[in-house]
């Protein structure tokens, strides 16, 4: 396969932070991270299994996750198995505190709710 | 889990997979489809409507991912010569082809725009009234609540006492509004006006949450002080007050009462059905009539989190702790939650997808036509391709070519297509706008719908591109030198034969579509000669209301009632009058619970009655005859109350007994007086769909009724010249008593078949446009075969062949295809026929009378279309047509 453009740079797609938050508890298989995602969100929201196998094969190109075959307990059918490398979840660490820290300066000023100042 | 999606569903699925680009399809395509099977079956996709959302998600996330995918990997691939300058050349010599050759271009680009405009228009109103949630905060919270007896199909209205029961017990609602429907006649102003007020709770607009513009909704505090407030709809607003911001805390007559304008609602704000003001619902509190008095509406609002199906299971877990508690009134009865929306658009999604399924099927019989000209018209350009490809143009090159043309027509059919759909968007709301659920809700052309038409243009374009495109690689490889030469061009047999199939499946849906406006039709045509029990012709009838305040006792509304009648019975030409608050054919009436003096209070086997309060002269003016006893006459009751049953109520509810002086609707308690049955009646239609259901007619005196329809039997054969006259009789008995709705009883009665008639006239129209085009597509093809034969003929006729053998031989043709059409068309319809079945009424989807009749339809159709190629044929003179070689 060759290498994606888009594979090994640029910052994380909202669908990839959830699938990455999703494999952080162990690992799954597409349909469960799938419904995870969306029992997580709420609100009726669907993520489109097309957006979600997308988010996959571009985490797996950059290494951040990788495919187990082994069967996941309870479940023969569904082989295919996806888990977080080391350096996925230190992505993951990493999105998070950028998170944290965007979160952190927008209370300090008070939502940011309103014009900005500069 | 053993649902599973459906062989359409299945289909769909596997052509949206397609987009993917191999790769992506060969790594995750059996995951996709495992996802596919398991999320289609969601609860939260189910029905019709789950089918849509389902879809347009599913749909959208498969084009934007596909395409991101495409884009991604389309590096690697070599690209076709196809170069911008290269395309932009072929643009402007198609653009120059067509104008010389108008005739196409026009055919072609009108075809397209009225299909595309047809559908754009269906499409638009699909999206407003189906797909987009209604104007309400978390509309889908909202659900109308109906009160249903398990012995009886038909919805009851709400009894108030089960409506507090469920409002202060039933835990999943954040509000619980109840209303009924009123008039008041609003007098002060001139002339005085017919309201729509609608009595309701205090928790109305709470519960919809809407707010007031101006003003406020009334409070606890006023319905607990019996405090006369009233909120205006704005256009009630603008019509009378001129939308002056005073009005609040004006004071207007209602029902000649003083009543203190509190607020005025935003505009586009009329429920329901068109409310012109609200005032509060003045609590039920008579321990009887609470329970047995079904007049109400309810509406909730369930709390966040709380499913439609979690609401059923609470509210029949209630309904069973209400028929404990009273078993007399609440035996078998029990509460049915459902979705506002689904209330709103009831069973019209239906007709509106039939509609959709309509036009899509006459722009596709469209594309076919253009289709079947542009494959026509590339065979006379088989000689200059063939050049083209001999110097090397590739063969993408040469698609290109032929695409750029009916890019050009689709793009120009996008833009016809839009306009009509811009003009009859509201052209089709207005002939039945009344019909259409949210019809004041559709906008023009919304940007959403602006992309539909796109890509519908697109698709029509690639579409009738395709044929030619892969005619002109066969005959640019089959015979390269042949075309060259030129001599390929004149008869093809391949291209006849193709565009002979495409014809026949013109035909084919024609035939279908026409089967389907056909059964419609029929089931029209019976429902309109149901037996409704009454003699509508030469009947008068108009809408008017009593003030309350003038008239506050019952006795007092039937004396100035009787006196009108007796005045209007005296006037030349008229011949019985009376007065109602139900007509005939009305499902919107009364119901009570019938009780019977010495009998236990109810049977769950007896659902309520039919209650119908009328003047005496009622049932005379509208031809009811009498079965047994005697009518009631004006000034009745004096002293003991009295009822006149229908035929059905005395079947039902007095089996082998004589009904005739038994007392019945009262209670032992005294709360309501017995009445003494003194008549029976033969049975008038609520509905033209249903038997008519047991019913009991009541005087004026015996009940608080305060709007009227007048109805009037006349001698003359227009009832409606008698309209001044009554009209007059009535302004001059009290000029405070508006007067409205003047139409005769056909007209009235006709109102029920609006919706049909409409869902009939609409399918025919577009039957017949798809009947017209199939039929200009079987004209072309076959003066296509004529034209590519004039030689056979012309030699036919020099050995002696005589015209009319040469017409047979050519309308043969026509039949041929008509035949072939007619047998798949027939299965085809017979298969999608079960799908219209529950819009039609005493019909059966397989009637052959139909079947037959559309049968011959097309056959006429296609003769008459082959007629003129027929005779052309002919007309070829064997010396000229020789000479030509």
């Amino acid at each position: 396969m060759s290498p994606d453009r888009s594979a090994d740079a640029g910052p994380l797609s909202t669908v990839a932070v959830e699938v990455l938050l999703a494999l952080a508890t162990g690992p799954k298989h597409g349909y469960a991270i799938k419904r995870e995602i969306e029992d997580r969100i709420g609100d009726d929201f669907v993520l489109g299994s097309g957006s979600l196998y997308q988010a996959l094969q571009r985490l797996e190109r950059r290494g951040l996750i990788a495919e187990r075959r082994a069967a996941a307990p309870g479940d023969a059918r569904r082989g295919r198995v996806y888990a977080l490398e080391a350096e996925g979840r230190r992505v993951l660490a990493a999105e998070l505190g950028r998170m944290q820290r965007v979160l952190g300066h927008a209370k300090r000023r008070r939502l940011a709710i309103g014009p900005e100042r500069t | 889990m053993t649902a599973r999606p459906s062989r359409v569903d299945r289909l769909l699925f596997r052509i949206l997979v397609r987009l993917y680009p191999p790769p992506f399809r060969a790594r995750y395509g059996r995951d996709l489809a495992d996802a596919f099977e398991r999320d289609r079956v969601r609860p939260r996709f189910a029905g019709f409507l789950g089918a849509i959302r389902f879809w347009r998600l599913t749909i959208a996330d498969a084009l934007h991912t596909a395409w991101c995918e495409r884009r991604d990997g389309a590096g690697a691939a070599a690209p076709f010569a196809l170069t911008p300058a290269g395309t932009l050349a072929d643009l402007r010599s198609a653009a120059r082809g067509l104008v010389r050759q108008p005739g196409f271009a026009l055919a072609a680009i009108l075809t397209l725009g009225l299909g595309i405009g047809a559908t754009t228009t269906v499409f638009a109103i699909i999206d407003a009234v189906l797909l987009t949630p209604l104007p309400y905060p978390d509309a889908h919270r909202l659900v109308r609540v109906y009160e249903r007896e398990r012995a009886n199909p038909a919805a009851l209205m709400v009894a108030y006492g089960n409506y507090e029961d469920l409002r202060d017990q039933s835990e999943v609602f954040d509000e619980l509004a109840i209303w009924a429907y009123a008039s008041h006649a609003l007098t002060g102003v001139s002339p005085a006006r017919q309201l729509r007020t609608r009595e309701t709770s205090e928790n109305f607009a709470a519960a919809l949450g809407v707010r007031p513009a101006h003003g406020r909704w009334f409070d606890r505090a006023d319905i607990d002080s019996g405090a006369r407030r009233v909120v205006l709809s704005h256009g009630l607003w603008q019509a009378v007050f001129g939308g002056r911001p005073g009005v609040v805390g004006m004071t207007v007559r209602l029902g000649d009462e003083p009543y203190e304008v509190v607020g005025v609602m935003p505009p586009g704000f009329e429920f329901p059905s068109r409310a012109d003001a609200w005032i509060p619902l003045e609590p039920v509190t008579d321990e009887v009539g609470r329970r047995t008095r079904h007049r109400h509406n309810m509406i909730g609002r369930l709390r966040p989190g709380v499913t439609v199906a979690a609401a059923v299971r609470r509210l029949d877990a209630l309904a069973a702790r209400l028929e404990a508690a009273y078993p007399d009134f609440n035996r078998g009865n029990f509460f049915e939650p459902r979705l506002l929306l689904d209330d709103v658009i009831a069973g019209r999604d239906r007709a509106l997808a039939l509609f959709g399924v309509g036009v899509m099927v006459l722009l596709l019989i469209g594309c076919v036509n253009i289709a079947s000209m542009a494959l026509a018209r590339s065979v006379g350009r088989v000689r200059e391709l063939a050049v083209r490809a001999a110097i090397g143009a590739s063969p993408l090159r040469l698609a290109s070519l032929v695409a750029s043309e009916l890019t050009i027509v689709a793009a120009a059919g996008a833009g016809v297509g839009l306009l009509i759909a811009h003009m009859s968007v509201q052209a089709v709301l207005g002939l039945g706008g009344s019909l259409v659920p949210r019809a004041g809700e559709v906008p023009a052309i919304s940007p959403r719908v602006l992309v539909f038409a796109t890509l519908l243009s697109l698709g029509c374009g690639l579409g009738v591109s395709l044929l030619p495109i892969l005619a002109n690689r066969r005959l640019a490889a089959d015979g390269s030198t042949a075309a060259l030469r030129g001599t390929a061009a004149s008869a093809s047999p391949a291209v006849v034969r193709g565009r002979r199939i495409l014809v026949a499946a013109q035909l084919t849906l024609a035939f279908v579509l026409a089967t389907g406006a056909g059964l419609l039709l029929r089931s029209y045509d019976r429902l309109v000669s149901v037996d409704t029990g009454v003699v509508a012709d030469r009947v008068l009838t108009m809408n008017i209301q009593v003030p309350d305040a003038r008239y506050p006792r019952p006795d007092q509304v039937a004396r100035f009632i009787d006196g009108v009648l007796d005045r209007i019975e005296a006037l030349p030409g008229i011949e019985r009058a009376g007065a109602t608050l139900t007509p005939p054919v009305n499902d919107n009436g009364w119901y009570n619970l019938l009780t019977v003096s010495g009998r236990p209070v109810a049977r769950p086997d007896l659902p309520p009655i039919s209650y119908v309060v009328a003047s005496a002269g009622y049932l005379d003016a509208i031809g009811v005859p009498l079965l047994a006893g005697r009518l009631y006459e004006r000034g009745e009751p004096r002293g003991e109350a009295v009822a006149v049953l229908n035929e059905a109520a005395a079947a039902r509810h007095f089996p082998g007994e004589d009904p005739i002086g038994r007392r019945i609707l009262g209670s032992d308690n005294g709360d309501l007086p017995w009445a003494r049955v003194i008549g029976v009646v033969g049975n008038i239609r609520q509905s033209l769909t249903r038997d008519a259901v047991p019913e009991v007619f009541v005087p004026i005196a015996q009940d608080r009724v305060l709007s009227f329809v007048i109805v009037v039997r006349t001698s003359g054969e227009d009832p409606l010249q008698a309209a001044p006259s009554v009209r007059a009789v009535i302004e001059q008995a009290d000029r405070d008593v508006p007067v409205g709705r003047i139409m005769t009883l056909v007209e009235r009665i006709g109102e029920n078949v609006t919706r049909p008639k409409f869902t009939a006239a609409i399918m025919t129209a577009t039957a017949a446009l798809a009947l017209l085009l199939a039929a200009a597509g079987v004209f072309g093809v076959v003066s296509y075969s004529v034209a590519a034969r004039r030689r056979e003929f012309g030699i036919r006729m020099a050995m002696g062949a005589t015209g009319s053998r040469v017409v047979r031989q050519v309308m043969g043709e026509g039949l041929a295809l008509a035949g072939v059409a007619i047998a798949i068309g027939i299965a085809a319809a017979r298969a999608g026929a079960g799908w219209i079945e529950s819009l039609l009424f005493d019909v059966r989807a397989a009637d052959p009378v139909v079947y037959a009749g559309v049968g011959l339809v097309v056959l006429a159709v296609s003769v008459a279309a082959g007629l003129a190629p027929a005779f052309r044929a002919t007309a070829c003179d064997p010396l000229i047509v020789l000479r030509e070689e």
